[in-house]
């Protein structure tokens, strides 16, 4: 599946994710779309979270979209610092998908670079564990789009040691069939 | 009301490992949902409101950009266990799917077993890409299945445990399915 395409579920995934968001105007028999908002329509000014697709749609309404916590100035400062040692992961799973989404939305070039910046830094850092057989423990602390890459690192050393071995000819059990199998011995 | 029923639903791919269930009345369910929106829109576009006319639009197209993606996903999740893994469906998935999937991993196969013959007689699309060093391979039956014939090599007899030497071509499906291993 192309990555950012109608079909990638990742994509749809991270379009999923909250953005706060402030209307400027009454927006009439809008009001479902404020959970804690009880009456038909939406009052102006009123502020909720709306999934960033919907977002995007708002803001045709003349709706203002703001940056959830993990971009604005305050949490910046700590992802210029260091951006290894950040987890990532606890402010979104998709933290990288969110914020391209959100530099072409809210027009922002600064955010633009410090995503670059930190994904550059994470990348060295995760190449690192790549390289050597490293304990999957941090799984838990990578967003979605650096478990692929892990992924398919670890993926590419595999097969190039298979290779270096000459054992790229051995036919192996299809993963189809393994993984299961393996689950049902463990109960 | 933000299309939280299409998010289950994608999500719920992602949470297995091959494909979950599918999930026919989630889908059910939405599909009921886009109708009542479609229905609020227009009202809504002949009350002149076109704010929410926009809204409830797109959120109709939003869930239905997600049932279409949660289907081609699961489709294209069965093309790939067809390349893999031969013509069958592996006992454990089977529940898995439902019928017209079913149905669609048959077609797909004849389709590609047609495709294959026009290619040339002797030639599997969905063998090894690397040329083997040996036509024949040692092998070590896994679990009992008995005794099957193989086009080449005739009458086997796979009772656990026993090593055999087999074609390469024959061996590879029956490797890939987990009935037998490769040694040396």
């Amino acid at each position: 599946m192309i990555k950012g395409s109608y079909w990638d579920i990742d994509d749809i995934l991270a379009e999923e994710e909250p953005i706060p968001v402030k209307t400027t105007k009454e927006l009439k028999g809008l009001g479902f779309l404020d959970i804690t908002n009880k009456p038909l329509d939406l009052p102006a000014e009123s502020r909720f979270q709306a999934p960033l697709w919907l977002a995007a749609i708002l803001q045709r309404t003349e709706t203002d979209i703001e940056l959830p916590k993990y971009f604005r100035t305050s949490y910046r400062a700590s992802l210029e610092a260091d951006p290894s040692i950040v987890s990532l992961k606890a402010q979104s799973q998709y933290f990288f998908e969110v914020g391209t989404k959100l530099t072409e939305i809210a027009e922002d070039d600064d955010l633009k670079q410090l995503l670059l910046k930190v994904l550059m830094k994470r990348i060295k850092f995760l190449i690192g564990y790549i390289e050597n057989k490293s304990n999957p423990n941090i799984l838990k602390r990578l967003t979605e789009l650096e478990i692929s890459i892990y992924e398919k690192g670890r993926k590419t050393m595999i097969e190039l040691e298979d290779w270096r071995e000459r054992k790229y000819e051995k036919i192996r059990t299809s993963y189809l069939y393994t993984r299961p199998m393996r689950k049902m011995r463990l109960k | 009301m933000h299309a939280e029923k299409s998010k289950k639903l994608v999500r719920e791919l992602k949470t297995s490992k091959w494909l979950p269930p599918y999930n026919v009345a989630l889908i059910s369910e939405i599909s009921q949902d886009m109708a009542s929106l479609y229905e609020k829109a227009v009202s809504d576009l002949e009350d002149r409101n076109t704010d929410s006319a926009l809204i409830k639009s797109s959120l109709v197209n939003r869930n239905k950009r997600c049932v279409l993606a949660y289907l081609n996903y699961r489709l294209t999740k069965l093309e790939c266990l067809r390349l893999e893994t031969g013509p069958n469906i592996p006992p454990h998935f089977s529940n898995q799917l439902n019928k017209d999937e079913m149905d669609y991993f048959k077609q797909y196969s004849a389709l590609l077993q047609d495709y294959s013959r026009k290619v040339s007689k002797s030639l599997d699309l969905t063998g090894d890409l690397q040329p083997p060093k040996d036509v024949f391979v040692e092998v070590r039956a896994t679990e009992d299945v008995g005794d099957i014939v193989l086009p080449e090599t005739g009458q086997v007899s796979l009772e656990k445990n026993t090593v055999h030497l087999l074609r390469r071509s024959e061996a590879a499906g029956l490797i890939r399915q987990g009935v037998l291993q490769h040694i040396n």
